[in-house]
């Protein structure tokens, strides 16, 4: 089973890009990760964890292969370098561009038009191509130059500002929502893409901008903005919907039960195990909640979290523990969903690696490691090109490839 | 309209499945949603807009531009009726889970036996597998359990959510592109239906499991650390710093960025200390100290110096800003980014899609609103046609809701159905609503 049959030229870089195109392999497209033999990926360049086993004649530099987050956001993809500052090496590009579904790329604005391949020239390679460009702030207009990663785009985007205690804000930049969130609406539109092209057989070009992906996600944002002055901003947690949503301290160090209460029928659940809720005067005003709060913090603060979690869950109360990221393959229910899974890669050994977060019933990714550095380059002039041997050592020779 | 011709029968409530036929529709696609005759909780949520109906405003940024249809699909006319409109229909999207269908009696099987070609995207907080998919949830009980919360906040202080809903809308935009997918495979014959589960703590766990790889790797442990990222993701700098005007986020993980900061700060004396020549190493040892050498040079900048300086030199330095300051930003105006939705006499700006998009023939509209904005512009006197003119520049769509009640269409669909008017009267018969 197989989502699209999309042969897709993959331009990204970093992170946003890159899981964009990730994320088609998992749905079975054929997916190329276009390298500058001399300049990749950036992420190659990060020292990632050591080799292990000697290499087996693949590849090039044994340094750029050793980052897990690399294979990871690079897994199912073919590699292919190509030396774009050569015209022989251009046309080579070019000429794969003709055979090709899709391009995805999230460099700054404008350098996909500088590298000679603008929309309209594109079009003109292939007619029906699909081109997806995701830069910070979109590739025209005043500011289209704005230069980032996810800090800037969900800082500029409105979200950073409204992550904090009350009137302290901290932000939230150890979880870099922004590249993830990027890739998704990448994923998004061109599932629109692709519909449109089925349907219509014309391609489509996709102008992203990263900040506004975040923008799109803060509906309730605007309307404080509209309706409630002043509520905006960093706040601890916001009561809107809600007679409960915060942590609780449970037994031990920092050991936290996230409790949320939203309608009456949970608070008698919640008052079963916590009596003193019962003789609060039920006001719904704010020191009504403080008033819950206190004799909730008084009930989980001497006992241990599993047992807060259970007991919480069965008088349907929504509860979940404060987990840490790192223990996350320890938890049943993260095991049992298959969000994640050990992959043994061949120069570093073992390694998580982290699947598509949708589960198609009967359906399991197939997928192969990371490409190295240009591992597949030879493989696609033979296949997709269809070269002849001595064409590609005339490539080689020129270091075009 | 990218998504033309495809039909989405929605039975959502709150966030997640609302948001992700939101986006369809906003793309295109034809969208049915299903409410009880108590409406969608949502409703009930605010803050509330007050013109003829006290509204929520989230409810009407989610559901505009959706047909309403009240049914109780507990009952025996509503399943049948429900049943109808899942023949006529390419996507269920749904957010109660599988076993609320089991029970009321509406199985999946049975919704695919009526429809083969069906898509079911099932979009609930723990998913409809797995030890904890009995289990309640809100957002942040999701974004606990999937390591978010604890990623945010002061090391000394309680871990705190991030806030907005994020993990509901997020599952909504997977769930938004999982259904075109499903269906494309569907409509190519390579699949005869297709169900899709997405649960909102996959979503996030997947997100920061990912990110994680980055810290791990380089022996950080992923942890809340006020406003810097933890251990600064192994390349320093990567936090928040208070400038003269407003907190500027900076981030450089490149080789070479940080130098390129020093100098953009004029290559003072203390840059030159050896310890702090490499970014990882003062990411370990020294990154309080070089914070607040960094932050006695952006206090004294105004937010326009910080950003003159970060597009001369191309590295990613910031200001952190809230949604005041976004609706008057040039970017997106020039983008036309905004959607304007006019409610009770009043109008409001909203969040419209990341993206334009063109083809061959041009810009690509993503919804006909603009084209009604213009007619509509002409029927009003002269200083309010030119608010709205400078509005829609500024917005680039635009639409005026009069009705967005429960069950606005039923009559409608159920017409559209082949009820003749009598049953229809039998459906009214207990109220003056139309709840089969």
């Amino acid at each position: 089973m197989k989502f699209s049959n999309a042969r897709v030229l993959d331009f990204g870089w970093n992170w946003t890009g890159p899981m964009t195109g990730r994320y088609l392999a998992d749905l079975g497209a054929q997916v190329i990760k276009i390298e500058s033999p001399k300049r990749p990926d950036p992420i190659r360049y990060i020292p990632g964890k050591k080799i292990k086993q000697a290499d087996h004649g693949l590849v090039r530099n044994p340094k750029f292969e050793t980052h897990p987050f690399f294979h990871n956001v690079n897994r199912g993809k073919l590699g292919f370098t190509v030396d774009l500052t050569k015209v022989e090496g251009k046309a080579l590009l070019e000429e794969l561009i003709s055979k090709s579904d899709a391009i995805i790329e999230n460099f700054s604005a404008g350098v996909l038009d500088r590298m000679g391949l603008s929309y309209e020239r594109l079009v003109k390679i292939k007619k029906d191509i699909i081109v997806v460009s995701m830069s910070i702030a979109g590739q025209k207009g005043p500011k289209n130059k704005i230069k980032g990663y996810a800090a800037v785009s969900t800082g500029l985007g409105g979200l950073e500002a409204n992550i904090g205690y009350d009137g302290e804000c901290t932000g939230g930049l150890t979880f870099a929502y922004g590249d993830p969130n990027g890739a998704m609406f990448g994923i998004f539109a061109l599932a629109c893409a692709f519909y449109h092209k089925e349907r219509t057989g014309k391609g489509l070009y996709v102008d992203l901008s990263q900040m506004e992906a975040i923008t799109s996600l803060l509906h309730e944002a605007f309307w404080l903005h509209h309706l409630v002055p002043g509520e905006l901003g960093a706040k601890a947690h916001r009561g809107d919907g809600y007679i409960v949503n915060d942590v609780f301290p449970c037994r031990g160090t920092d050991k936290w039960m996230a409790i949320s209460v939203s309608d009456p029928k949970t608070l008698i659940g919640l008052s079963q195990l916590i009596p003193s809720i019962r003789g609060i005067p039920e006001e719904g005003t704010q020191s009504f909640r403080d008033k819950i709060g206190k004799a909730i913090t008084e009930w989980t603060s001497d006992r241990v979290s599993d047992e807060v979690f259970e007991l919480l869950q069965r008088n349907g109360v929504p509860a979940a523990p404060v987990l840490n990221v790192n223990h996350l393959p320890d938890d049943p229910h993260f095991k049992a969903r298959n969000i994640a899974e050990i992959v043994d890669h061949p120069l570093v050994g073992e390694e998580i690696t982290v699947n598509l977060p949708w589960q198609f019933s009967g359906y399991h990714p197939d997928y192969d490691r990371a490409p190295y550095l240009g591992e597949h380059t030879v493989k696609i002039l033979k296949e997709i090109l269809s070269k002849s041997d001595a064409e590609i050592e005339e490539l080689k020779e020129k270091e075009i490839i | 309209m990218l998504l033309k011709g495809i039909k989405i029968l929605e039975f959502g409530c709150f966030i997640s499945a609302p948001f992700a036929s939101k986006l369809l529709a906003d793309m295109g696609a034809d969208v049915t949603k299903i409410e009880p005759s108590n409406g969608d909780s949502l409703r009930g949520i605010g803050p509330f807009i007050n013109g003829p109906q006290r509204l929520s405003g989230l409810f009407l940024s989610l559901n505009h531009g959706k047909k309403l249809l009240c049914l109780n699909v507990e009952s025996s006319p509503g399943r049948e009726i429900f049943l109808k409109l899942v023949s006529r229909s390419d996507i269920l999207i749904e957010n109660y889970g599988e076993s609320y269908w089991e029970k009321i009696g509406l199985p999946w099987s049975q919704i695919k036996m009526e429809n083969r070609n069906i898509v079911i995207v099932s979009l609930t907080p723990f998913g409809n597998k797995g030890p904890y998919s009995k289990y309640h949830g809100q957002e942040i009980n999701v974004n606990a359990l999937s390591g978010i919360v604890d990623c945010i906040g002061f090391p000394d202080r309680k871990p705190i959510n991030i806030p907005f809903h994020q993990a509901f809308f997020q599952q909504g935009l997977n769930g938004a592109a999982a259904a075109v997918f499903a269906h494309l495979s569907v409509m190519n014959g390579k699949d005869r239906s297709a169900v899709v589960d997405i649960s909102a703590f996959d979503v996030m766990s997947s997100y920061v499991t990912t990110h994680n790889l980055i810290y791990s790797t380089r022996d950080i442990f992923m942890k809340r650390e006020g406003r810097r990222a933890a251990g600064s993701a192994g390349a320093y700098p990567f936090t928040i710093l208070q400038g003269k005007e407003s907190p500027i986020a900076i981030m450089c993980p490149a080789v070479g960025e940080f130098k390129i900061l020093t100098e953009a700060m004029g290559s003072p004396e203390w840059s030159k200390d050896p310890r702090y020549q490499n970014p990882s190493e003062i990411s370990r040892h020294y990154a309080d100290e070089v914070d607040a050498h960094v932050e006695e040079w952006i206090s004294k900048l105004s937010d326009k110096e910080i950003e003159e300086i970060s597009l001369k030199f191309g590295i990613p330095l910031y200001p952190i800003r809230n949604v005041d300051r976004i609706l008057e930003d040039e970017q997106y105006g020039y983008r036309k980014y905004f959607k304007e939705i006019s409610y009770g006499g009043n109008s409001y700006t909203i969040p419209g899609l990341p993206f334009s998009c063109s083809d061959i023939d041009g810009p690509f509209k993503q919804d006909s609103d603009r084209a009604e904005a213009e007619e509509f512009a002409g029927f009003y006197p002269c200083s309010a046609v030119a608010e709205l003119l400078a509005r829609h520049m500024h917005a680039g769509r635009i639409e005026t809701i009069t009705d967005i009640s429960i069950g606005k269409d039923s009559v409608e669909i159920l017409k559209d159905l082949g009820n003749t008017e009598s049953s229809i009267d039998e459906f009214r018969r207990h109220d003056d609503k139309v709840h089969p």
